[in-house]
C-alpha cells in the first residue's frame, strides 16, 4: 500500500523540480562533450605544429637549414591541422545530435510516466493472453 | 529548543523517499536496477532475432519464435518499462535527497520516521541507522538487551527536546546528541562501555559518512563526475619532454602516487596553496618544505591525482608533472661540462614543451651533490626560474631547507614557500574512517570508532620512525591482517592492543587477569630478587602500577626514577627485574656508563656531533630499543650539559639529535642510580634511622653540594633511597648467590650442599658495608668458585659428585670436602 503513497509525490515531482534536473543533466553533458572534445583547446591551438615538433633554425645565412626549417615546420602544422580537424568536426557532430536528442527527450520526459502505465499494462494483456 | 514534533515536521521533506526507500530500498533498487537491464538487454537481443528469424536455416529457429515470438516482445517491454521505472524513482530520490531546501538530513528522517513515540532511544538503534552506530560502538546485542530490560526510564516524544543547530541543519549526530543528554540510561550504559560522549557523537557522524559515500557514488551526471574522464586532443598542442622522461619520470609513475591517493583530503588545504602559488604568471615557483622531503613528495602525487581528475583550475589542467631523478643524473654524467650541458638542455626542453612542471625532490641534496662536480645548480635553475613557461616544484626536508637553501637569496627570490605541517588527531581519525571503509569493502570485517581512536593514538605514542598519516596506515594495514588470521569479524579497541603490545612489548589495554596478579604482586616479585629494600621496592611497585592503568602522562617517559644510594645494595638488580617484570625480559635494558660521559664533548657522543657527522650513542641506542628501560650508571659523573640533556628527555619524553631527527624516549622507563649522598645513607643506616626521614636531607645535600640540579631531581617521577645492607640482608643475598651458583653446577651435573654454617662463614668475612652485595659476590667467587674450580681441574670433581663445605677447625677457613 505504501507504494501507492508514492505515486502522487511521484508525479508532482516529474512534473516540477523533475524537468529542471532533467535540464541540469543535460546541461551537464553538453558542457562534458564540449570539454571532451576540447573545442576551445584545439581551435586556439589549430594552426600550432603537432606536439610542438619542429625543426629548428639554427640562423645565419644557411638556406638549406633555413629550408628544412620551414619544411618540417609547416609538415607538422599540417599534421596537427588534420587531426584537430578531424576532432572538431566529429565532436561537432556528436554534440549537435546530443542537444537535439536532448530536445525530443524533453516531450519524451513528459509523456514517459503515463507510456510507462501504457506499456505495462499492453505487455501484460498481451502475456496473459 | 525543538519538540519530537516540531523535528518531525522539520523532516518532512523528505518523507517521499523515506516512504520509497522503506518499500524498495536503496540496495534493492540497484540489484533491481542490474537485473532488469541485463534480461531486457537478451530479451532486445532476442527480439532482434525474431525479426529475422525466417531467414535463418532449419525451421526449428523459426518455428520457435513464430510460437514465442509475440511473448518475448511483451516481455522486452515488460522488463524495459519496470528498468526505467526504476530508474526514474532513482533520479527522484536523488533529487530529494540533495535538495537544497532540506533542513535535515535524509538519515534522520529515516530514523524519525520509524520511531516509535513512546520510546525514542530503543527505536534510535533499532532503525537501520542505529543498528549501524551500535555495532561501530562496539556494543553487542545481548548487553543492548540487558540494557533495555534495566532501564529505570523510557524517554518518549513528551519528554524530548533537542537544542537546533546554529546553521539550522538536523542531523542525526544532533538528535543522538539530544537523546544522550536526556537519557541518563544511555549515559551510563556508554559509559561502562567506556565510551565518551564525544565518541558515541563522532561514531554517528561516522555512519551517517558512510551512508553518504555509498549514495553519492551511485551518481555520474555531475560536472565532478563528468571532469574525470579525459579528453581528446589536449597534449597535441604541447611538446614532449624525452631527457626529463630518460632521467626522471612521471609522477603517475612515482612509487608512491597510487598508495598517497589515500590522503587526498589531508592536503586539500596544502593543494589549494599550492596552486595559488603556481597560478602566479612570472616565476611562479614553489618549495615545499616538510618534516621529510617524502611527505613533501605526497604533496605533488596528490596534485597529480587532483590534476588527472580534472579537479583543477582551468589554467592549470593542461599541465604534466615529471619528477627529476637527480641522483641518477648526477651519476649519468661525472664531469662537470656534461652535467650542466645536460641539465641545461632537460631545463629547455621542459620550457619549450609549455605545460611542465619539474619537481626536484631533495633539492638541498641534489644542489650538495652536483656541487662536488664543480656544478652550481642554482645559477642554472635561475635562468629559468622566471620564464612562464616551466614551472619547477623544489622539494626539501626543514633541515636541508635551513642549511643550503634559505641563504641563497638568489634562489630564493624565486621561489614561494609551502610549509607542511604534520596532521593532527583529529586529520588522522577522519583518514583512518575512510581507510576503514575501503578495507571493509575488500574484506569481512568490522571496525568500531574507538578502534580507529585507539590505532591513532598508540600510532603517536609508540611509533616515531616515518609520517604520522603512514604510521596510522601502516597500522590499521597489520591490524587488518592480524583480525584476518584470527577469523574475527569485529575490530575493537582490543584487537588494536593486542597488535601494538605485540610490536612494542609494551603491555597494553584492558590488564588482563594473568596480568593483574602479577601487577599487584610486582612487590613480591621484585623482592624475591632484590633483598631488603622495603620501601624503595614499595615505592617503585606504585609507580609501575600507575603508569600501567594508563593514567600518566603520555608526553613523558613511562617512568623515570633516581636510585640512591651506595654501592651493590640492589640499584641495578631492581632495575633487571623492572625490566624483566614490565617487559618481560632483562634483556630490554639498554646500559649507559655515564662516568664515560663527563667530559667536555659528552653531549656529542651521545647526541652526535656536528662535524664529525658521528652518530649519537644515546640517538641509535634509544632509536634501535625503544621500548624497555634505559639504566644510567653513575649518573653523578656525568657532565652538567648532559644532566640538561635529560632534564628535557624526561619532561618532554624526546629529544632531537644533532641531525635535526626527533627521537622519542615516551616509551622507556628511565632509571639513573647514583652514589651520591652514600655516605649519609651508610650512617643512617649504621644508626638505624628511618630512611624516609632522612631522605630530604639526602637530597638537600646533594644539591648543596651542586651533584644535581634541584630542577632535575624534581622532574623524576621518583627519587628512591637504597639503604646500606645489614648482615641478615647480606645473608639472604648470600643464599641467593650460592642458588644460582648451585643452579649453574647442576648443569654440569655437580651437587652443591649449601648449608646456613658455609653461609655464616661468608657474611663474616665477605660482608664490607661499604660495598654491599657486591663484596660478598666476589667473596663467594674468591672462596667457594674457586675451590670447585680447582677440584674441576684437578679431577676430583666429576659428574655426579657432591660437594659439601665445612670449618677447618685449625685456620677456621672454609674448606672443599668433596
Amino acid at each position: 500500500m505504501n507504494f501507492l503513497l508514492i505515486i502522487p509525490y511521484y508525479l508532482s515531482w516529474h512534473y516540477s523540480q523533475g524537468i529542471l534536473d532533467y535540464f541540469k543533466v543535460w546541461k551537464n553533458l553538453v558542457w562534458f562533450l564540449w570539454n571532451f572534445f576540447s573545442f576551445k583547446v584545439l581551435l586556439k591551438t589549430f594552426f600550432s605544429p603537432f606536439k610542438r615538433l619542429k625543426e629548428k633554425y639554427a640562423g645565419g645565412l644557411d638556406m638549406e637549414s633555413l629550408a628544412s626549417s620551414i619544411l618540417i615546420t609547416t609538415l607538422m602544422r599540417l599534421v596537427g591541422m588534420v587531426f584537430r580537424a578531424a576532432i572538431i568536426v566529429f565532436g561537432l557532430i556528436v554534440l549537435v545530435t546530443f542537444v537535439i536528442a536532448g530536445l525530443i527527450g524533453i516531450f519524451v520526459w513528459l509523456v514517459l510516466p503515463f507510456a510507462l502505465v501504457g506499456l505495462i499494462i499492453i505487455s501484460l494483456i498481451a502475456l496473459i493472453k | 529548543m525543538i519538540s519530537f514534533i516540531e523535528l518531525k515536521h522539520k523532516t518532512s521533506n523528505l518523507k517521499p523517499i523515506v516512504i520509497l526507500e522503506q518499500c524498495v530500498n536503496y540496495r534493492s533498487r540497484y540489484f533491481l536496477n542490474k537485473i532488469l537491464f541485463y534480461v531486457s538487454a537478451v530479451l532486445f537481443f532476442l527480439l532482434l532475432v525474431s525479426l529475422e528469424a525466417e531467414k535463418i536455416p532449419g525451421g526449428e529457429i523459426a518455428d520457435f519464435f513464430g510460437n514465442y515470438g509475440f511473448a518475448i516482445r511483451a516481455l522486452f517491454l515488460l522488463t524495459f518499462s519496470v528498468w526505467i521505472i526504476i530508474k526514474l524513482l532513482d533520479a527522484f530520490f536523488y533529487s530529494v535527497y540533495y535538495d537544497i531546501d532540506n533542513i535535515a538530513t535524509f538519515e534522520l528522517a529515516r530514523t524519525i520516521n520509524t520511531t516509535n513515540p513512546d520510546d525514542l532511544t530503543k527505536s534510535f538503534f533499532q532503525s537501520y541507522h542505529g543498528k549501524n552506530i551500535l555495532m561501530r560502538l562496539g556494543v553487542d546485542k545481548k548487553t543492548f538487551e540487558e540494557f533495555l530490560n534495566n532501564r529505570q526510564d523510557t524517554i518518549n516524544d513528551i519528554n524530548f527536546e533537542m537544542n537546533e543547530d546554529a546553521d539550522g541543519f538536523l542531523t542525526m549526530a544532533d538528535y543522538g546528541l539530544a537523546l544522550y543528554k536526556i537519557d541518563e540510561d544511555l549515559q551510563n550504559l556508554l559509559n561502562t562501555q567506556g565510551i565518551t560522549e564525544k565518541e558515541f557523537i563522532k561514531t554517528i557522524e561516522w555512519v551517517k559518512k558512510i551512508e553518504e559515500q555509498k549514495i553519492s557514488d551511485g551518481i555520474w551526471w555531475t560536472r565532478e563526475k563528468l571532469a574525470k574522464i579525459p579528453s581528446l586532443g589536449r597534449n597535441w598542442s604541447f611538446g614532449r619532454v624525452y631527457l626529463l622522461e630518460k632521467y626522471g619520470h612521471s609522477i603517475f609513475e612515482d612509487k608512491n602516487y597510487h598508495y598517497l591517493g589515500r590522503k587526498d583530503k589531508i592536503y586539500q588545504k596544502y593543494i589549494d596553496q599550492l596552486q595559488n602559488i603556481l597560478l602566479k604568471s612570472n616565476g611562479a615557483n614553489a618549495i615545499i618544505m616538510a618534516e621529510t622531503s617524502d611527505i613533501a613528495m605526497n604533496i605533488v602525487s596528490t596534485l597529480g591525482r587532483i590534476l588527472i581528475n580534472g579537479k583543477i583550475n582551468t589554467v592549470l589542467e593542461d599541465h604534466r608533472i615529471f619528477v627529476l631523478d637527480g641522483a641518477d643524473l648526477i651519476d649519468a654524467f661525472k664531469s662537470k661540462v656534461e652535467f650542466e650541458k645536460a641539465f641545461n638542455e632537460i631545463l629547455i626542453q621542459a620550457d619549450n614543451a609549455g605545460n611542465a612542471f619539474v619537481v626536484i625532490p631533495r633539492l638541498p641534496n641534489f644542489i650538495d651533490s652536483a656541487f662536488e662536480i664543480g656544478v652550481d645548480v642554482a645559477e642554472i635553475l635561475s635562468e629559468f626560474l622566471s620564464s612562464s613557461s616551466i614551472q619547477i616544484i623544489a622539494l626539501t626536508d626543514e633541515r636541508g631547507f635551513h642549511q643550503s637553501i634559505e641563504t641563497n637569496k638568489n634562489l630564493m627570490q624565486h621561489f614561494e614557500k609551502l610549509v607542511i605541517k604534520q596532521i593532527d588527531n583529529d586529520g588522522a581519525v577522519s583518514l583512518l574512517e575512510e581507510e576503514a571503509v575501503r578495507i571493509e569493502a575488500e574484506y569481512n570485517i568490522l571496525f568500531t570508532y574507538e578502534a580507529l581512536e585507539k590505532i591513532s593514538e598508540s600510532a603517536a605514542r609508540y611509533f616515531s620512525n616515518s609520517e604520522y598519516s603512514d604510521k596510522i596506515l601502516d597500522l590499521i594495514e597489520e591490524i587488518k591482517i592480524k583480525t584476518l588470521m584470527d577469523r574475527k569479524f569485529f575490530v575493537t579497541e582490543k584487537e588494536v592492543t593486542d597488535v601494538v603490545a605485540l610490536k612494542t612489548g609494551v603491555p597494553q589495554g584492558a590488564i588482563g587477569e594473568k596480568e593483574k596478579e602479577k601487577l599487584s604482586g610486582l612487590e613480591e616479585l621484585l623482592h624475591k630478587r632484590v633483598i631488603g629494600q622495603i620501601a624503595a621496592i614499595e615505592a617503585i611497585s606504585k609507580a609501575i602500577k600507575r603508569a600501567r592503568s594508563g593514567i600518566q602522562n603520555p608526553n613523558r617517559p613511562i617512568g623515570s626514577f633516581l636510585f640512591i644510594g651506595p654501592t651493590g645494595v640492589g640499584k641495578t638488580e631492581t632495575t633487571k627485574a623492572l625490566a624483566e617484570s614490565f617487559f618481560g625480559s632483562e634483556k630490554n635494558i639498554v646500559r649507559f656508563d655515564m662516568s664515560e660521559y663527563n667530559s667536555f664533548d659528552a653531549l656529542e657522543k651521545l647526541i652526535g656531533g656536528v662535524d664529525n657527522k658521528t652518530v649519537g650513542t644515546l640517538s641509535a641506542k634509544i632509536r634501535e630499543n625503544q621500548y624497555g628501560v634505559l639504566l644510567l650508571d653513575e649518573f653523578e659523573k656525568a657532565d652538567k650539559k648532559v644532566h640538561d640533556l635529560f632534564l628535557q628527555i624526561i619532561d618532554e619524553g624526546k629529544f632531537t639529535d644533532v641531525r635535526g631527527e626527533e627521537i622519542n624516549a615516551r616509551n622507556l622507563i628511565i632509571i639513573a642510580t647514583s652514589n651520591a649522598g652514600s655516605d649519609l645513607i651508610y650512617d643512617a643506616s649504621l644508626n638505624d634511622k628511618d630512611l624516609a626521614l632522612t631522605k630530604d636531607t639526602v637530597i638537600n645535600t646533594i644539591i648543596q653540594r651542586g651533584i644535581f640540579k634541584p630542577e632535575l631531581i624534581n622532574r623524576f617521577d621518583g627519587v628512591i633511597l637504597f639503604h646500606a645492607l645489614k648482615d641478615e640482608h647480606i645473608a639472604k643475598i648470600a643464599k641467593l648467590m650460592l642458588q644460582k651458583l648451585e643452579a649453574r653446577l647442576i648443569e654440569k651435573g655437580i651437587k652443591v650442599d649449601v648449608n646456613e654454617k658455609m653461609i655464616n662463614y661468608l657474611v663474616e668475612v665477605g660482608h664490607n658495608p661499604q660495598f654491599g652485595a657486591r663484596a660478598m659476590n666476589r667473596t663467594i667467587q674468591d672462596v667457594v668458585e674457586g675451590q670447585i674450580a680447582e677440584g674441576i681441574i684437578d679431577g676430583k670433581i666429576t659428574h655426579g659428585s657432591l660437594v659439601k663445605f665445612d670449618i677447618n677447625p685449625q685456620t677456621k677457613e672454609l674448606k672443599i670436602i668433596v
